[in-house]
């Protein structure tokens, strides 16, 4: 800032009084961004700015702003006559439900919300206070993406973003929120954090524009279709919450935060239990159907073992044949992890595999404990999903259960067949408690399947297959379709009443409170990416 | 004395012809049954002789209800499920993290 004072007038002497006036101005003129008439733009397209987002997601005072001052050096391109305090990004930490959290809130008002090198410099530097104080961090987009005329120093800023995405990974969580477009490389960095939440009809993400593939490929597209927030929660997966409006996505913020622990050295949170612990629900009794072909809701299940009202599902609306999501067990943060018959039969295809496996890993990250709800006849058969590396995708289940040491508990619903039997928490991943209801069927494939390996010729030789067949496909059932033949030999812990399922989650959970498991000594390991 | 004596001789041979009898209709049921063996108890088809006998039968669908009942709220009453994640993590937890 200029200075105003007029040199021929005698100075004021100075006072607490006009420095603490002289702050206040400085502050008006930082909170003003880009200015009123900018603001007003902002907020005719139905959006809010920087500083009204931050004080809509957290709790009411607590917001602490730092780097209010700060502006770019940069002379080229008009840079020079447009240095605006706190450039294009708001910085700072604040409370959701008392607990603290670090915060950047990109200010479309200054400069579109261009990522600058200043941007870059702050944003880098709440990172690092995050990470060094073990909290969340929450990013709030709303860009065009790197600032063009700082040229190379803007880059050199998003490597150092990026660079901090990939440190604070498994070490505090981190939420971007989209709140408007974010293209080009400033993509990787939502693509870098644990959970993207995107606000529909306003937010879009692309590596490349719809111009850009006109321009290469010849395809048309509009932005919503190319990278819109349903596209990537339905298609791609990128995003793991579709908001209907900014003030929903903010909600959805606080609700998420609320499961997860500050860091990594942190146990999951809990809050004091207000459902019974010895709830019992006769419902789950006959929920499954018998009639291996029929399906049931497995959200259904979720809702009647676990606290009231608690499942938050993430990734809802994409790979929809898997369900993963948060919820509350006698108050205590868990993640459950099911197969969702209503969909594809509930088999594991691709999509299905990564939304388990990054959700696994999560979880393990922050001693978040799993509970798996099985019913899946198998992987999905098909060219496609061969290949498309179904093999590699799948491999990703195995290994993050395998990987992971929090509490797992397993309950097989009804099928449990082949593979997917296997990497869906099988007691041979290391889970701890395999719990069955008397629905299960554990077998390397289907009846029908099997008898039509293993009796081809005999049932090509019969004068009468049908019955053959019927005759066959009942003793492989009367054989494998029972879950006491997998609690006679161990692989199952448990046959339960299916009305008895939450006393005895709540039970085992305590038994597993204070799990110690260790791995063996690595840099890392290669999950099969 | 005469007629004492005789009647004691048919009260003697009637005792005689009783036990005669009866050991012959027991050796004709043993025979019958070496001839015609009783039929095995799977084996029968009735409705009625199919259903166990009382005693073998499970208990009353009643009984169970109610003692599923009454061990569920005594348990509920009586246990202290969910007190330790009440408590949070325990000192072994820490450890772990520390190592």
């Amino acid at each position: 800032m200029p200075d105003q004072r007029d040199p021929t007038q005698p100075e004021d002497p100075i006072s607490h009084e006009s420095l603490i006036e002289e702050l206040q101005e400085k502050q008006a003129e930082a909170h003003l961004g880009g200015g009123q008439a900018r603001i007003d733009a902002q907020h005719a397209k139905g959006k809010q700015t920087a500083r009204e987002r931050i004080f809509q997601l957290v709790d009411e005072g607590s917001f602490q702003e730092i780097d209010s001052y700060w502006t770019h050096r940069h002379q080229d391109f008009g840079l020079d006559e447009k240095q605006i305090p706190g450039d294009s990004v708001v910085i700072g930490f604040g409370k959701i439900d008392g607990r603290v959290v670090c915060i950047y809130s990109q200010d479309f008002t200054v400069l579109g919300g261009s990522f600058s090198e200043v941007q870059g410099q702050k944003v880098s530097k709440i990172f690092d206070l995050a990470i060094d104080s073990g909290v969340p961090v929450i990013g709030l987009m709303d860009s065009v993406g790197a600032r063009i005329q700082e040229g190379v120093y803007s880059l050199a800023a998003f490597s150092e973003l990026f660079f901090r995405n990939t440190q604070a990974s498994g070490v505090v969580p981190q939420i971007s929120v989209m709140l408007g477009p974010c293209a080009g490389g400033s993509v990787y960095s939502p693509g870098l954090t644990d959970f993207v939440i995107m606000t529909q009809d306003v937010s879009h993400m692309f590596i490349t524009g719809p111009k850009v593939i006109e321009t290469v490929t010849g395809e048309q597209v509009d932005q919503e279709t190319l990278g819109g927030a349903v596209v990537h929660n339905t298609i791609s997966g990128v995003a793991h919450f579709l908001a209907s409006d900014e003030g929903d996505a903010l909600q959805l913020t606080r609700k998420l935060v609320g499961y997860l622990p500050a860091n990594n050295t942190e146990p999951a949170p809990a809050l004091s239990p207000e459902d019974d612990p010895w709830r019992i629900e006769s419902k789950l009794n006959s929920i499954v159907p018998l009639d291996p072909s029929e399906s049931y809701d497995m959200v259904d299940v979720i809702d009647l073992i676990f606290d009231r009202g608690t499942f938050m599902q993430v990734h809802e609306h994409f790979a929809k044949n898997a369900v993963v999501g948060f919820a509350r067990l006698h108050g205590q943060s868990v993640g459950v992890v099911a197969s969702q018959p209503m969909h594809l039969a509930g088999v594991l295809d691709i999509d299905s595999s990564d939304k388990i496996a990054r959700f696994i890993r999560f979880c393990d990250a922050f001693n978040i404990p799993l509970f798996t709800f099985i019913d899946t006849p198998g992987f999905l058969p098909g060219v496609n999903q061969e290949h498309g590396g179904i093999i590699r995708h799948g491999a990703k289940i195995v290994y993050a259960y395998s990987e992971a040491t929090v509490p797992k508990i397993a309950v097989i619903t009804r099928k449990a067949y082949g593979g997917a039997y296997i990497v869906m928490s099988s007691k041979y991943i290391r889970t701890d408690l395999v719990l069955a209801w008397p629905t299960a069927e554990v077998a390397v494939m289907g009846a029908d399947g099997a008898i039509n390996i293993l009796y081809s010729k005999q049932l090509s030789e019969s004068s009468a297959p049908d019955e053959e067949r019927a005759k066959l496909v009942q003793e492989y059932k009367d054989t494998f379709s029972s879950p006491y033949i997998s609690a006679a030999s161990g692989h199952v812990d448990d046959v339960i009443t299916p009305a008895e399922t939450r006393p005895r989650l709540i039970a085992a959970l305590e038994l597993l409170r204070d799990k110690r498991s260790v791995s063996p000594d690595k840099k890392h390991g290669n999950i099969p990416l | 004395m005469e007629a004492f004596s005789t009647g004691l001789q048919l009260s003697l041979f009637g005792i005689v012809i009783t036990f005669l009898a009866l050991g012959l209709l027991i050796l004709v049921i043993a025979l019958l049954q070496v001839l015609f063996p009783a039929p095995k108890q799977e084996e029968e088809t009735s409705p009625v002789s199919a259903e166990p006998p009382l005693e073998e039968k499970g208990p009353d669908a009643r009984v169970v209800a109610l003692t599923a009942a009454w061990w569920y709220w005594q348990n509920k009453r009586s246990s202290s499920l969910g007190k330790l994640l009440e408590k949070g993590p325990g000192k072994r937890w820490r450890k772990k993290e520390k190592a």
